[in-house]
């Protein structure tokens, strides 16, 4: 609200300014009442400045911080996927054949991913969304390695390492969200990122069946 | 996205190799590598100055674990209850006694929220009917996807 600031001063001056003011006023009116629909429209309207964090990005970057935030998205079914395609092929190298058996392979991470969300969305809050966010793909990234390490152990540590690897997920997806929420203005551009993140999500099945078809001509 | 599609082919040149464990490896690979990348891509948007001039302390108080013990174990328990049972059956004790406590502990959650937590989890604030009715909506469309028997 630079624009309040020049015109506080009341000292009559040049008539040039007199005519400036009478111009300033109808305009600052009008910027009261938009200040006072996005206080209602976003909670976060407080820390917006005249512009959102998203409009002080170069484009090049913009692309990269959309993609990434879409690429919790991502991570999170391949990270369901990744295990679904090749569960027979898991489940016999530890010599599980029962099928319900290998349901667990899968259940341990959606169990994590659905159930932190709780609060990973609260630590965001208090700690900050990108450190979060970092924090979720750092151990998404960890337990993902022991998982694969788990072939030299047996199945109790692979699903030990799935149920704490769909932990990283849990605290990504809420946390990569509620940046965007807090970089974007309300209005077109941010209507446009949250579609594109959502439409993430089936993206992925392509990437999925090709593992498959790898695995499958792997074990033939 | 192109940018899956970049993610498909290394994952794909990587499973060149066809051994399961890589899957989890080239997928361990790539998170660290988002991980690093975000540290100088993502903005880092200022915290709300009410909870940046909290302590410590006051955050943690902040982070409702009453209500978040509770309602992460219910929702553990009930779904671990509803998984188990098709293994061993429904007749062995830990699998029904599971999913009670699981259930039991739903009311508990909802009364720390409501009447104990200085800041409960739920927002409830952002519950009117149209989000209860996408939130319903959802809740059919996750409700199609069973158990899979492999």
């Amino acid at each position: 609200m630079s624009r309040m600031r020049t015109q506080d001063p009341e000292s009559p001056s040049s008539p040039h300014e007199d005519v400036d003011r009478s111009d300033l006023h109808p305009r600052d009116e009008r910027n009261v009442e938009k200040a006072i629909t996005h206080a209602d429209n976003d909670k976060s309207a407080d820390l917006q400045e005249s512009k959102s964090i998203a409009e002080t990005l170069s484009l090049p970057r913009e692309i990269l911080f959309v993609s990434i935030i879409c690429l919790a998205q991502f991570t999170t079914q391949v990270g369901l996927g990744q295990t679904l395609s090749i569960l027979q092929v898991i489940g016999r190298s530890f010599g599980l054949n029962d099928p319900s058996e290998l349901s667990w392979l899968i259940a341990g991470y959606s169990l994590t991913v659905g159930s932190f969300i709780l609060i990973s969305g609260r630590f965001g809050d208090l700690f900050g969304y990108k450190r979060m966010l970092l924090i979720g793909f750092a151990w998404f990234s960890l337990w993902s390695m022991v998982a694969g390490l788990a072939v030299y152990s047996n199945h109790v540590l692979f699903v030990f390492a799935r149920v704490l690897s769909g932990i990283g997920p849990a605290i990504t997806l809420p946390n990569g969200l509620a940046l965007l929420g807090a970089t974007y203005a309300p209005g077109k551009r941010k209507d446009m990122v949250f579609a594109i993140f959502g439409a993430t999500a089936p993206g992925k099945s392509p990437r999925e069946h090709l593992s498959l078809g790898v695995q499958q001509t792997d074990t033939q | 996205m192109t940018v899956g599609a970049v993610v498909g082919a290394v994952f794909a040149g990587l499973f060149a190799l066809t051994w399961w464990p890589w899957t989890f490896w080239s997928t361990s690979i790539v998170l660290a590598i988002i991980a690093v990348a975000g540290i100088y891509i993502i903005p880092d948007p200022p915290r709300k100055p009410e909870v940046a001039r909290k302590s410590l302390r006051e955050k943690i108080i902040a982070c409702d674990f009453p209500g978040a013990v509770t309602g992460i174990t219910a929702l553990v328990l009930f779904n671990f209850a509803w998984n188990q049972a098709p293994i061993v059956g429904w007749q062995k004790a830990y699998v029904y006694v599971c999913l009670i406590i699981g259930v039991l502990l739903v009311p508990v959650f909802f009364y720390i929220e409501l009447k104990v937590a200085p800041e409960p989890l739920l927002a409830f604030n952002a519950l009117n009917t149209d989000v209860g009715f996408v939130l319903a909506c959802v809740a059919c469309g996750w409700s199609c996807f069973g158990q899979r028997q492999p």
